[in-house]
């Protein structure tokens, strides 16, 4: 860059670049999430999107809490207006999830009279990060190409399973894999929780049945990240 | 600390801190690519370093993406045409 300001990590790798906005909370709650047959399916669909919400956005998600040695699966799917949280196809149980939506910093309501910290503005004069807005603080990342027929589980080690946030968006239905000649079930990328090794993976898992037949969609290039918002 | 940026907020919090990777929102790309065939979508500076994030949160069809300089590739090998939406980001 010619001018203007950067931050870097302790790994050189850009914090701050002075040109694209840094991702803030723009709005968080608390969902329930549970297998719900197709013929009810609207029930996922807990969440309205909130008014005003910029077209570009990030919707992250964890357990609300954990049970000592359990796993909590779950997956992300949305339409146009509302948004939900999905347990595996024949899942019995319900948890309870927290969401964030985050969008750029650009895209938030600046105060009008900020009192501390730092904020950053691109040669256009858009703010590209504020402190004044919670923040996400990403701690590990990877990245994958993911199908139905061909997906190697992604595995963070080391995680706060109650603190660590992970990216759902991308988090789509993937496939669908024949059961016989009546049925067959759609598949989907999952996160799992696993407290009791300290770890977050991402996988596929089936999520809901669909006519017989099997094939890809969905899909492709997904990105997989943790950490947390402060 | 021996260099980089903490930033702390109003109650002493670390908003930012040298450990961190911090999410830029790129962009949200959209479009078509026909049965059999690819198509670029040009993106100023990408790079595969690692660093640029691709979600296709399109599920209407199937497509590969892969990452060169400046752009990404969207391939479609399925028989019928894809509609695309992908959203970009650095990490």
């Amino acid at each position: 860059m010619s001018y203007g300001f950067e931050a870097r990590n302790q790994n050189n790798i850009m914090q701050i670049d002075g040109e694209h906005g840094n991702m803030a909370v723009y709005a968080s709650g608390t969902l329930n999430a549970s297998y719900v047959p197709p013929s009810n399916v609207a029930v996922n669909y807990a969440q309205a999107y909130p008014s005003s919400l910029p077209s570009d956005y990030l919707i992250f998600a964890k357990p609300n809490s954990m049970s000592t040695g359990s796993d909590v699966p779950f997956s992300l799917i949305e339409n146009s207006t509302s948004f939900g949280f999905v347990l595996p196809y024949g899942s019995t149980s319900t948890i309870s999830i927290d969401w964030v939506i985050c969008v750029s910093h650009g895209d938030m309501n600046l105060p009008t009279s900020p009192d501390f910290g730092l904020q950053v503005y691109n040669s256009g004069g858009s703010v590209v990060f504020s402190s004044n807005f919670e923040n996400f603080r990403c701690n590990q990342v990877s990245f994958d190409d993911a199908t139905s027929s061909s997906y190697t589980p992604n595995v963070f080690s080391g995680a706060d399973c109650s603190e660590d946030y992970s990216l759902l968006s991308g988090h789509s239905e993937i496939g669908r894999i024949p059961v016989n000649g009546a049925f067959g079930l759609v598949q989907s990328l999952f996160v799992i929780y696993k407290a009791g090794t300290s770890q977050i993976t991402n996988t596929v898992l089936n999520s809901r049945p669909a006519a017989p037949g099997g094939g890809a969609f969905g899909g492709g290039r997904v990105t997989n990240m943790i950490g947390q918002f402060e | 600390m021996a260099y980089g940026l903490v930033i702390y907020g109003n109650t002493g919090n670390v908003r930012l801190s040298t450990e961190d990777r911090q999410v830029r929102y790129i962009g949200t790309y959209s479009g078509t690519v026909s049965a059999g065939s690819s198509a670029n979508v040009t993106v100023s500076g990408m790079t595969d370093d690692g660093t640029w994030g691709l979600n296709q949160i399109d599920v209407s069809g199937y497509g590969t993406l892969s990452i060169h300089s400046n752009k990404f590739t969207v391939t479609n090998s399925t028989a019928n045409s894809l509609t695309y939406k992908v959203q970009v980001f650095r990490i």
